[in-house]
């Protein structure tokens, strides 16, 4: 525990000297330091399963929500913050959970930008499609089928509605923030031939770009000049409102 | 409900296995739910009003709480 005081007040000192090193620079040329001209950026990484109302057991690798919905506010509102990029590599997960942050980052006034790596599945499309832009490795992939559940059922018809309903909004979502339509996306989740043992499709990364559910093929440079060009004009937009 | 690529039986698969015991401590003005690892008290949830604090690396999930800061 010694030890553990030693490091922290050898950091708050390193702190102290830094902050003290700004104020200096302040006095003296009027200006201070900004970490990044052109913005910065928050970087928000979501991987393995979103994980929603259930605890999920140890082996699975979990992005949960009710980290990442109150850290989208904090991005918002912080002033420091000019931009938001989304990395996707998910496989799924809690339908309520992946809408949740979806219509978080939807709703955000600040420029965001995704990009999917590896994979955008099941739940993770509505998430790669919230953003303002969108961007897909060549390489991702994402696979778009309906939602369905194991085990005994009771009550068949109302299941089915219950299930057509969740599905909707997922439709719906898509819709809305992509330019495809919710036929062709309905017809994508009950195509057959694509998986072994499954109805649905995958798209490679330049299938998502045809479809209309991604904007662009491109990487990591892409997106971030991407988000800097969004960030900047926002910024000449505010300086024309005050001119 | 869970709409995955992956297996419900895989996902839920070791469900039989034991959570470590967690409990709630104040921790830089914060309430945090955490667990006791070898290397201390590791910070397993957040529970605050402030969306700041969600951003404090010291807060994140994962990291253990440095007793010299514990409020």
């Amino acid at each position: 525990m010694k030890s553990e005081n030693k490091v922290t007040f050898s950091v708050d000192a390193e702190g102290k000297d830094k902050e003290k090193e700004q104020e200096e620079t302040i006095k003296e040329t009027g200006s201070t330091t900004v970490e990044n001209p052109r913005g910065n950026i928050h970087c928000l990484t979501i991987i393995g399963q979103i994980e929603g109302h259930i605890v999920l057991p140890p082996q699975n690798k979990t992005t949960k929500y009710e980290h990442i919905v109150p850290q989208l506010v904090g991005i918002e509102e912080n002033r420091d913050v000019h931009g938001l990029l989304v990395i996707l590599n998910t496989v799924g997960g809690d339908v309520e959970a992946g809408l949740a942050i979806a219509e978080m980052i939807a709703s955000m006034q600040k420029p965001t930008v995704s990009l999917v790596l590896g994979g955008g599945h099941s739940i993770g499309v509505p998430l790669a499609v919230a953003s303002s832009y969108s961007y897909i490795a060549p390489s991702a992939t994402m696979t778009i089928h309906p939602i369905r559940m194991n085990g005994l059922v009771i009550g068949i018809p109302q299941t089915f509605e219950y299930f057509d309903k969740m599905q909707e909004r997922v439709v719906q979502f898509v819709k809305r923030h992509s330019s495809t339509t919710p036929e062709k996306f309905k017809e994508m989740m009950l195509k057959t031939g694509d998986m072994a043992s499954d109805v649905g499709t995958i798209l490679f990364g330049e299938d998502a770009v045809k479809c209309g559910l991604i904007n662009e093929v491109g990487g990591l440079s892409q997106a971030l000049e991407k988000i800097y060009s969004m960030i900047e004009e926002g910024r000449k937009k505010k300086a024309g409102e005050q001119a | 409900m869970i709409h995955s690529i992956i297996p419900m039986d895989v996902i839920f698969g070791d469900s039989n296995a034991t959570l470590a015991p967690r409990q709630m401590m104040q921790y830089k003005g914060q309430s945090v739910e955490v667990s006791q690892t070898e290397n201390g008290y590791k910070i397993e949830r957040l529970m605050s009003t402030d969306p700041k604090s969600y951003l404090d690396p010291a807060l994140q999930v994962g990291c253990f709480v440095n007793y010299s800061q514990k409020a």
